[in-house]
């Protein structure tokens, strides 16, 4: 018998866990908490990767404030993200529900749904700059034949945004199926043979059981992809590249673009601890309003 | 009642086919293209199967770019961050899910939160940070005179050796491992490595599965990370050549279709291998979370 | 037990990677040789550009080994730009005439004054090289932005194409005529081509125009942007009414203009590339091709040209000067190669010893050298020429594309913008 303290804690099991957890521990502070804080330390400096840092104390954050595109890349930031989290989520919800009704096909249906997340960003974007070209491209085509005059999508600044977002919504659905179907197929049927008893209608069953039950992983989507969407840089810079006249500039493009084509690393790296900030405090606020995540053991 | 059930599964399939059609289509464009005589590319209106199918559309893609070079770099980067991030992930999850040890709690805030820190925030500073790595890449002691890690395969690899995804689903997985088995080792005199290696870890298979598609997806797709780090143009992974078939005046874009289709391929056959315990993995992660 | 085999393995695996892959030593330092780096900006055309001219020059000068890279256009300013902040910037690199000042900055580019003699060149081209009085980059070839169009097409809706449009109003007259649209309104050939969205090609577009009449991005000092006065209003209200009244294009319509000019979906525009497509997929089309300096606004202006082109010069970093300089001076100086790179990069040559061969080969040689010696100007150039850019280009684009847009108000901004822009740094040199 080893010797145990007064949790029934063994020095060997403690030893072992953090052993364990070193590795992984130790290389994210390396690439993680380290470059942040000199992140932070670089956004109080003027700086173009060349020459030494020039020290300027608070100036990027002041600049930032009456940064006009900084705002727009918020706001468009936002917007994305929103309505990409809720549309998935929404859309996916659908047809998992769909999905569990006790029809065949359905790994193979799942496989499929899902199949948009295997492709890369880069490699997805470029078949859909092909197939949303304004006047040769498939989609516009198949508009047409229903007499609908073709849609600028990308090229223009009122649709762009919207066209990224569908994009973005196309490709997110298959994981929130995935989680959602597999929540679904948790629930017991009992549930509902009991609520159908008490004569409930098909709809009451829905909010009361199904959408309640769901609440837990409606929310780790929600975070999951929310986190996500925030920092969505691939589709952007290759679809939009930002425009057209900044209708889909993100904060994260707006980062990429000042430290790299423009030489203000300084400033860079305030916009991007401003980002993180933000969404700091928005899963910290998500995180509050469920109380999930935490340690239970 | 029988009736009406048919006809409501009936509305079922149309509609989830509906929805598979328009998932699919991208790629069936995808492949369609990649099979079209240049000429053919902008026709109007657009042709579905091309008047004549260009199998050499493959091998011209190929040639066009240092196509064979990129896959070679992909994959070593991918196998070898994916393989390290499996024993890393496995074992972190596993201590954070079974193991009590002090300062458990924060250890999994922080893996949890850095999660929350944007690419770009650290991009900067880890390139710097690289080009000064020392006694790498010509560097002295002190990290000075040569480049550091910057267009290495290292400076690829690293990011993805561990993950928040993968710690984050294995520990869900490990949660699931009754605790009785562990203790029940624990009795019989095996060491917590022992236990881990010879006991949990071959239950863990699903969670691996998941964790390990997730980071080799991730690694393979990676795009602005390998931007930054990589210079000389051999050390490019394929999605940094994909850009290629790009000009300056004008895209081949039945080549670049042929390419991005061969590039998605080592993901699509692993994904259709590994389907089941996939699934499996992420479902877990999602109910009880 | 294997699980631990298989992780051991992987570490090796890693170690291995860490010594041997991505390593680029170079192992010629037992041979004495000086090696000179060389990144060019393009793709598998100046690849083996490279890969026929190198070669010979490494026979004619045996010390020397030439190490060269091409970068694609799409990320390689970017990764010239990583390279510098890495440490591992090559010695001789591309940059295209309006990014010269930005990358003096990144310590790209070094004075060259010493080995060039200004009188083997052409005088505008070799000017914008220098920056503050010094020599920066030499031309490898110039890029001439006229106005294009196609004489066949001309005839085809009954304009006489040896009478270009005098005016704007007349071109906007005759591009009118030249598009063409289906029942139900949709492009089928686009008469002018009114680029938007474009990192450089709209300000371009615009820039000519501006000039063309009597206009200009910034004051003569250089100190003011004048991107709102009187002319830039009237010159950003004629090219959105193109767009939007006289209906000659639809934006984000034409993606490819060279090869849609080629195959006659666009019939004219003001860029500097357009017949390139033609000279690949038609060649027996190419004698309709005629090009112009963008009409003046009305008789009482000039019609201008821009001209620009792909530079060459020596980086801050480079160790051996001189023999970086032997290798720039191959180049630019020999007469085939520089008619080689301009045939292919499609421009004039800036290299006054190359221009009878190039007219010999090129069918355009002529009308660029006659337009290269008249009404030409360039881009100005600034230190902070990308975020000046973008900051234009994205007023224009929201002029352009929104047209009920207060077309003074959105240049006041971005004026505003760039004079704070000027007021954080060197003063621009103007045009």
């Amino acid at each position: 018998m080893r010797k145990s303290n007064r949790l029934g804690l063994t020095k060997s099991e403690a030893h072992a866990g953090l052993i364990f957890v070193a590795p992984a521990v130790i290389l994210f502070i390396f690439i993680r908490l380290v470059p942040t804080i000199y992140a932070l330390f670089l956004s109080f400096t003027q700086f173009n990767m060349v020459k030494d840092p020039v020290w300027v104390g608070l100036g990027n954050y002041i600049k930032m404030t009456g940064d006009k595109e900084f705002f727009i890349s918020l706001q468009n930031t936002l917007v994305y993200t929103i309505f990409n989290v809720i549309i998935s989520a929404a859309v996916a919800l659908g047809v998992a529900v769909l999905l569990n009704r006790k029809i065949r096909f359905v790994g193979f249906f799942r496989a499929i749904y899902y199949m948009p997340q295997i492709a890369s960003w880069i490699a997805l974007s470029m078949i859909w700059t092909y197939l949303l070209n304004p006047p040769y491209g498939l989609v516009n085509y198949i508009l047409s034949l229903f007499n609908i005059s073709k849609a600028p999508w990308l090229s223009s600044p009122s649709m762009a945004l919207p066209t990224l977002i569908m994009i973005a919504v196309w490709r997110n659905v298959g994981y929130d199926v995935v989680i959602y179907l597999a929540a679904l197929q948790g629930i017991q049927p009992s549930l509902y043979e009991a609520a159908e008893i008490d004569g409930a209608s098909k709809l009451q069953q829905f909010l009361n059981i199904t959408w309640k039950l769901l609440i837990p992983t409606t929310v780790y989507i929600f975070i999951m992809t929310g986190i996500f969407s925030l920092q969505a840089f691939d589709q952007v810079f290759q679809l939009t590249a930002g425009g057209p006249a900044d209708a889909t500039i993100t904060v994260v493009l707006q980062i990429y673009r000042q430290a790299f084509q423009f030489g203000q690393m300084g400033y860079a790296c305030a916009l991007a601890f401003v980002l993180f900030v933000v969404i700091f405090i928005l899963s910290g606020m998500s995180l509050k309003i469920t109380g999930r995540l935490g340690e239970t053991e | 009642m029988k009736k009406r059930n048919v006809i409501v599964n009936s509305v079922c399939y149309v509609i989830l086919g509906l929805g598979s059609v328009i998932i699919l289509l991208p790629f069936i464009i995808m492949v369609s293209t990649s099979l079209t005589p240049a000429a053919e590319v902008f026709a109007w209106p657009p042709k579905l199967i091309p008047s004549k199918i260009m199998f050499s559309n493959y091998p011209d893609a190929v040639a066009a770019i240092d196509f064979g070079r990129y896959f070679i770099n992909s994959t070593i980067i991918t196998v070898t961050a994916t393989g390290i991030s499996l024993f890393l992930n496995s074992s972190a999850g596993y201590a954070l899910a079974k193991l009590r040890f002090p300062g458990k709690r924060l250890v999994f805030l922080f893996i949890l939160g850095t999660i929350m820190i944007p690419v770009q925030v650290t991009m900067i500073p880890m390139f710097i940070m690289f080009r000064r790595f020392p006694l790498i890449g010509g560097n002295n002691l002190f990290g000075v005179g040569g480049t550091g890690l910057i267009d290495t395969y290292l400076a690829l690899i690293l990011p993805n050796m561990a993950t928040t995804m993968g710690i984050y689903l294995l520990r869900e997985f490990f949660r699931s491992v009754p605790t009785e088995l562990i203790q029940a080792a624990r009795v019989d005199g095996a060491s917590e490595y022992r236990t881990f290696l010879q006991i949990c870890l071959p239950l863990s298979g699903p969670g691996l599965i998941a964790s390990g598609i997730f980071n080799f997806t991730n690694s393979w797709n990676d795009f602005l990370w390998p931007l930054i780090m990589t210079i000389s143009p051999e050390m490019k992974t394929l999605q940094l050549g994909l850009s290629q078939y790009q000009g300056q005046y004008f895209t081949d874009w039945h080549l670049m279709m042929a390419a991005t289709l061969l590039s998605c391929l080592p993901i699509l056959i692993l994904y259709f291998i590994f389907q089941k315990g996939f699934v499996e993995g992420i479902s877990s992660s999602g109910i009880k979370g | 037990m294997k699980k631990r085999l298989l992780a051991l393995c992987i570490v090796l695996l890693t170690a291995g990677m860490v010594f041997a892959g991505g390593s680029k030593e170079s192992s010629s330092s037992e041979d004495e040789k000086t090696v000179v780096t060389l990144t060019f900006l393009g793709n598998q055309v100046q690849q083996d550009f490279l890969d026929k001219w190198i070669p010979l020059f490494e026979e004619n000068n045996p010390d020397i080994d030439v190490q060269y890279t091409v970068l694609d256009w799409g990320t390689g300013k970017t990764k010239i730009l990583s390279s510098f902040a890495g440490g591992v910037g090559s010695d001789i690199v591309m940059v295209y005439g309006a990014d010269i000042p930005q990358w003096i900055e990144y310590g790209a580019l070094s004075p060259i004054d010493e080995y060039f003699d200004p009188e083997m060149f052409i005088e505008v081209p070799f000017e914008m090289g220098k920056w503050n009085g010094k020599l920066y980059a030499v031309p490898l070839q110039s890029k001439l932005t006229g106005y294009y169009y196609r004489a066949d097409k001309y005839e085809e809706a009954g304009l006489d194409p040896d009478n270009p449009p005098s005016d704007w109003q007349q071109l906007a007259e005759y591009s009118q005529k030249l598009t063409k649209r289906d029942e139900n309104g949709n492009l089928i050939q686009s008469g002018f081509w009114v680029t938007t969205s474009h990192s450089y090609k709209t300000l371009t577009q615009y820039a000519v125009f501006l000039w063309s009449a009597g206009g200009s991005l910034f004051s003569e000092d250089g100190t003011k942007c004048t991107f709102n006065s009187r002319e830039a209003v009237t010159t950003a209200e004629y090219i959105r009414d193109l767009l939007n009244v006289y209906k000659v294009d639809d934006a984000g319509s034409i993606q490819n203009e060279s090869t849609d000019f080629a195959q006659g979906k666009m019939v004219s525009g003001v860029c500097n590339n357009a017949p390139r497509g033609m000279e690949i997929s038609n060649p027996e089309e190419v004698k309709f091709v005629r090009v112009v300096p963008v009409p003046p606004i009305d008789a009482n202006h000039t019609g201008y040209c821009e001209i620009g082109g792909d530079y060459l010069g020596i980086s801050a970093t480079c160790k051996n000067r001189d023999a970086a300089a032997r290798v720039l001076k191959y180049l630019v100086e020999t007469p085939e190669i520089v008619i080689q790179s301009c045939i292919e990069s499609f421009g004039p040559p800036a290299l006054k010893s190359a221009v009878d061969g190039f007219r010999a080969q090129s069918f355009y040689a002529d009308v660029w050298n006659d337009l290269s010696n008249g009404n030409v100007k360039v881009q100005p150039l600034h230190p902070r020429w990308g975020e000046i850019q973008a900051i234009m280009t994205k007023a224009l684009d929201v002029i352009y594309l929104e047209p009920n847009a207060d077309v003074q108000q959105v240049l006041d901004d971005a004026t505003a913008q760039v004079d704070a822009i000027i007021a954080e740094s060197v003063p621009a040199l103007g045009e």
